[in-house]
């Protein structure tokens, strides 16, 4: 641990010096991050990073492509449910901003895409199905409702890409080195959706032409969306959960996440002034 | 707005403007249908970028339009909730994926000789629309629709020939030369040498 502990200290020796020099001779204001080259937790904590699917365990590898899988497929799915709202959004701005969110969305799908092709044959199989399916047949059900309003589009922004922020938190420092290199860009860009959604909810409950009546619509759209953005963390104690954090894949078991992310919602309704709804009604992934 | 000021015929301007608002809005309607047919995430990614290009630099217009008395308004609001259209070349519905580049494609090269040609009356309002970045972003997309077209395997020859015509159509529509028209042409017969 003390040669660790070395290596980690040189690393963010180097970081400081990259930074200072940056400034002094570049004249750019640059913060870096050390890399995280070592695995941080689970059962092979302080080893490299795996970069080649082909270095893991058949079982570890099976359920990354798995995991991978689906959270490619709820980016290519949540481009499917946007298409509309681009005619629809209730301002020129509005429709910009939905632009922006389905870019965004769409080059998450085509990153992870690129890191489906490192599994080979299966990895390529799982990468035809993703960019095949739609709306009705994808792995999640919060991707298999169409939005049916522009309440359910700031519902689903506010709810559901904040579940995506905690599925990219948990792979954030992933000991699968390309994935959690691709997860900061992503996770900044997710945060952007989930602010959209929630200025989107204040600004129509501020309304107050129509306030009684927006305020029946945001809940309502709160309440149909909840059950579904909750299910997306998975079973309590599902067995490939634990396997995930144990090969230092995602940080935390379902659950766990699903506890801390209940919190985060609970205090942004109260903010709202809506009423939280009861976590366990409506869902359908226990 | 400092640089309405400059303009020296509203209604000219308007009317250009009104032209340019068609043509950026049309294009994520004619082609946002098509964006998961493309088996290639790739090409879906520059196709969803192209298509958000658009709306951004609809909002753009929509803008200059709106602070350009009522008429101008009025125009932003049609414009952008597609009441109508000034050519009937951008109402007409791609069927398949290849015709929604092919048609992409079209308009891109006409797009930009109009802009080459109405640059200088825009000029005054040249810092609200932002002119050069419009024109960059346009290039670039010229630039991956060419290398799609000539450059793949998508067999887009007949597709290419199948709407030659509307080049010369929407060329028309917005009132471009005869000179800038011919070299819309010639580009666009040098693509389809290129194609295999």
């Amino acid at each position: 641990m003390v040669e660790e502990r070395k290596v980690e200290e040189e690393m963010e020796r180097s970081v400081r010096d990259l930074r200072r020099r940056a400034q002094q001779f570049l004249g750019l204001k640059v913060e870096y991050e050390p890399p995280k080259r070592i695995i941080q937790w689970g059962e092979y904590t302080g080893i490299g990073k795996f970069e080649e699917p082909s270095e893991m365990p058949k079982e570890m590898r099976d359920l990354l492509l798995k995991m991978l899988t689906v959270q490619a497929d709820t980016e290519f799915a949540s481009i499917e449910q946007h298409s509309d709202t681009i005619f629809t959004a209730p301002t020129p701005s509005d429709r910009v901003k939905v632009a922006r969110i389905m870019v965004d969305e769409m080059r998450h799908g085509w990153q992870i895409t690129q890191l489906l092709d490192q599994f080979g044959p299966e990895g390529r199989k799982a990468k035809e199905w993703v960019l095949a399916v739609r709306l009705g047949n994808h792995r999640l059900q919060a991707f298999n409702t169409p939005f049916s309003s522009w309440e359910d589009v700031l519902v689903f922004t506010f709810l559901v890409d904040r579940v995506g922020i905690y599925q990219l938190r948990a792979f954030e420092g992933s000991s699968y080195g390309p994935l959690a290199r691709a997860i900061p860009t992503m996770l900044m860009e997710e945060q952007l959706h989930v602010n959209f959604g929630f200025d989107g909810l204040k600004r129509m409950l501020k309304d107050s032409y129509q306030g009684v009546k927006n305020r029946e619509r945001a809940q309502k759209a709160l309440n149909k969306w909840f059950p579904m953005a909750l299910d997306m963390f998975g079973k309590t104690g599902s067995k490939s959960s634990e396997m995930a954090v144990r090969y230092g894949i995602k940080r935390w078991k379902n659950e766990e996440a699903r506890q801390m992310y209940l919190r985060e919602v609970e205090e942004l309704i109260n903010e709202l002034g809506l009423e939280m709804p009861d976590p366990n009604v409506g869902r359908k992934v226990l | 707005m400092r640089g309405l000021a400059q303009v020296q015929d509203t209604n000219v301007v308007v009317e250009i403007l009104r032209k340019r608002l068609d043509l950026e809005a049309s294009g994520s309607e004619l082609y946002l249908p098509f964006l998961l047919s493309f088996t290639d995430p790739g090409y879906r990614l520059s196709l969803m970028k192209l298509v958000a290009g658009e709306v951004e630099h609809s909002y753009r217009l929509y803008l200059v339009l709106t602070s350009l008395g009522v008429e101008g308004r009025r125009i932003a609001e049609d414009g952008f909730n597609k009441r109508s259209r000034f050519s009937r070349v951008l109402d007409v519905r791609p069927e398949s994926k290849e015709e929604a580049l092919v048609h992409a494609f079209i308009t891109r090269i006409v797009s930009l000789a109009h802009l080459e040609q109405v640059r200088a009356t825009l000029e005054p309002l040249s810092s609200q629309l932002n002119l050069p970045l419009i024109e960059k972003q346009e290039r670039l997309q010229l630039t991956w629709l060419e290398n799609v077209i000539s450059g793949t395997n998508l067999n887009l020859r007949h597709t290419l020939l199948k709407y030659h015509h509307l080049a010369e159509e929407l060329a028309r529509d917005l009132g471009l030369s005869g000179e800038s028209t011919a070299k819309v042409m010639e580009k666009l017969n040098d693509v389809l040498g290129s194609i295999p």
